[in-house]
């Protein structure tokens, strides 16, 4: 049998981790275009890095730690970025959250994130409503305060009340239902 | 629990939800590092919360493909790079109306990435103001105007722009004072009439981006990410400064070159305006045809066959106040048509130099000089308006 060469492999883990890395950089990075070059930043790095990659350990955290330094680089290059700037250290909770995610059942990123549709059931419907125009249609917050007649003001504190409920509530099935 | 603000709530410090709301409602940058780690944690939590909800309600599998495919471009590039063969794509390859490859992106960043925004800014603004000031009729067909006076020359670049004719130009950049060959030093632009673009360009990090419409409304096509539609005439340049370039910072000195009768007005009223030399040949400037316009020709049969005659002129600078401007421009007209066939840029100071060199006309699709003319059917779009003055 044929073995893979390095690139080969590198392509699977590349497929195996993409949606994840990428789940990883948009939880620190507003700007999309600031992500998918982020994205192929710590790709590029971890193909040259590869030698120093302990093959006997997970691929994931790995890259996410390259993902990491790199965002924080970054933000301090470009003051202007949206790039959220912390302490390495909580850097590590993001990470305890992505490895959280990597545990659950299923293949796919959507899979293991299947949890988040009952926390959605579950959400009282006034946030409900709000959370679904703005992620499901992509709604600016104007937008979606005119199309139910709120505030502005009132649609951003049902959408954070709305993020913090399913918070909570992915938390929970999470930590309470692991493959 | 009410939603309600309440403005008594403004004097208190924001929660960690609330910093995150502004975080992600608001788009600000956000330096955690003076909270309490726990508190830095939430503020996380809610983030990725966030993102969680992004990838979940609204999944893009087709943007996950090309994030690998250009990872994997990347690679290759770097290979041919290390192994010293030229990655340079030849400008003709875009002589054919096809969808652009999301592809190779080049590796230097930042300062690469700076200087390539820094040569391509000037370029792009410099462009669509050439691209306006070219001659919108075919080469067979003459104005024919009685005498050959700069000002008759001029004007008849402006009597031809309105014409609804797709022409190709290449576009060269160089900057002569640094033996350093740029990252973008050529670029294929596509004109219909005066007043509609499109090119597409390749940006170290960015990768292949396609910019393009009218002075009134523009697109640009990212990689990946949101197509980008605006009345915004500094569409590309606040796009670049989202990416860190602070490249475009003097953009609006130049902006007026983006409306054709401001720059031809421009350059007739603030440039001392001389002919240079009658019945040119083409050869006598040692042009040669690169092996770009001899592909083109092959694509456009429409490039002139009769050995042509060109008019050349010579504008001066005469304001230094105007500073953003070339030193000089020397336009190269057709004797007969008054199609401007070459046109040179000159920055002294600078010791830059943009040549616009005509390769042809040739009808492209009717959706070329809009941005679904250049991204698949999945890309969603995002349409800002800046609110009139």
């Amino acid at each position: 049998m044929s073995s893979l060469n390095a690139q080969e492999l590198f392509e699977i883990l590349v497929r195996d981790h993409a949606e994840m890395l990428t789940l990883y950089l948009r939880s620190l990075i507003r700007d999309p275009g600031t992500v998918d070059d982020l994205f192929q930043e710590t790709m590029l790095v971890a193909w040259r890095r590869l030698d120093d990659f302990d093959r006997n350990r997970s691929f994931g955290p790995w890259l996410r730690g390259i993902a990491g330094k790199l965002v924080l680089a970054h933000r301090r290059k470009y003051a202007t970025s949206k790039a959220i700037t912390c302490e390495e250290e909580v850097l590590q909770h993001l990470e305890g959250r992505m490895q959280q995610v990597q545990k659950q059942a299923g293949d796919t990123l959507p899979e293991k994130l299947a949890g988040l549709e009952y926390c959605l059931q579950a959400l009282p419907e006034k946030y409900g409503k709000v959370v679904k125009l703005r992620y499901r249609e992509e709604l600016s917050i104007g937008s979606l305060a005119e199309r139910l007649e709120l505030t502005v003001e009132t649609a951003k504190k049902r959408l954070q009340r709305g993020r913090a409920r399913l918070l909570d509530c992915l938390k929970r099935r999470m930590a309470t239902s692991v493959s | 629990m009410s939603d309600s603000h309440d403005p008594a709530d403004a004097s208190k410090s924001p929660t960690p939800a609330e910093r995150a709301s502004r975080i992600l409602e608001e788009g600000l940058p956000e330096d955690l590092r003076d909270l309490q780690l726990e508190e830095q944690q939430e503020i996380l939590d809610h983030c990725w919360m966030d993102a969680v909800l992004e990838t979940v309600l609204h999944p893009d599998s087709g943007a996950k493909e090309t994030r690998i495919q250009r990872v994997f471009a990347a690679i290759e590039e770097e290979k041919r790079s290390q192994t010293g063969a030229a990655p340079l794509r030849p400008v003709s390859s875009d002589l054919q109306p096809t969808l652009p490859e999301r592809s190779v992106r080049k590796w230097r960043f930042p300062q690469t990435f700076l200087t390539a925004t820094a040569a391509i800014a000037a370029l792009l603004l410099l462009s669509w103001g050439l691209s306006l000031l070219t001659p919108g009729q075919g080469p067979n067909q003459p104005i024919g105007l009685p005498t050959r006076s700069v000002q008759a020359a001029i004007n008849q670049t402006l009597a031809q722009v309105q014409k609804p004719i797709d022409r190709q130009y290449r576009l060269t950049f160089e900057k002569k004072e640094r033996n350093v060959p740029l990252p973008v030093d050529e670029l294929l632009l596509y004109t219909r009439g005066g007043h509609q673009l499109a090119f597409e360009m390749e940006l170290p990090v960015v990768g292949t981006v396609w910019f393009g419409g009218t002075p009134e409304r523009t697109w640009l096509v990212p990689p990946i990410g949101r197509v980008l539609v605006s009345n915004d005439p500094f569409l590309l340049k606040r796009w670049l400064e989202q990416r860190g370039s602070d490249a475009w910072e003097d953009a609006e000195h130049s902006m007026p070159f983006l409306h054709l009768e401001t720059a031809l007005t421009r350059l007739k009223e603030r440039y001392h305006l001389e002919i240079v030399a009658e019945n040119v040949k083409p050869q006598d400037l040692g042009l040669e045809p690169s092996e770009e316009s001899k592909e083109a020709k092959n694509t456009f049969e429409e490039l002139a066959t009769t050995e042509p005659r060109w008019l050349h002129i010579r504008g001066i600078k005469e304001d230094e106040a105007d500073r953003f401007w070339p030193e000089t421009i020397d336009l190269f007209t057709e004797e007969t048509t008054g199609v401007a066939q070459r046109m040179v840029f000159h920055w002294k100071p600078e010791g830059r130099e943009l040549v616009l060199s005509y390769l042809g006309e040739g009808p492209m699709p009717e959706d070329w000089y809009l941005h679904q003319g250049h991204h698949g059917a999945f890309r969603r779009v995002m349409e800002f308006h800046q609110p009139a003055e």
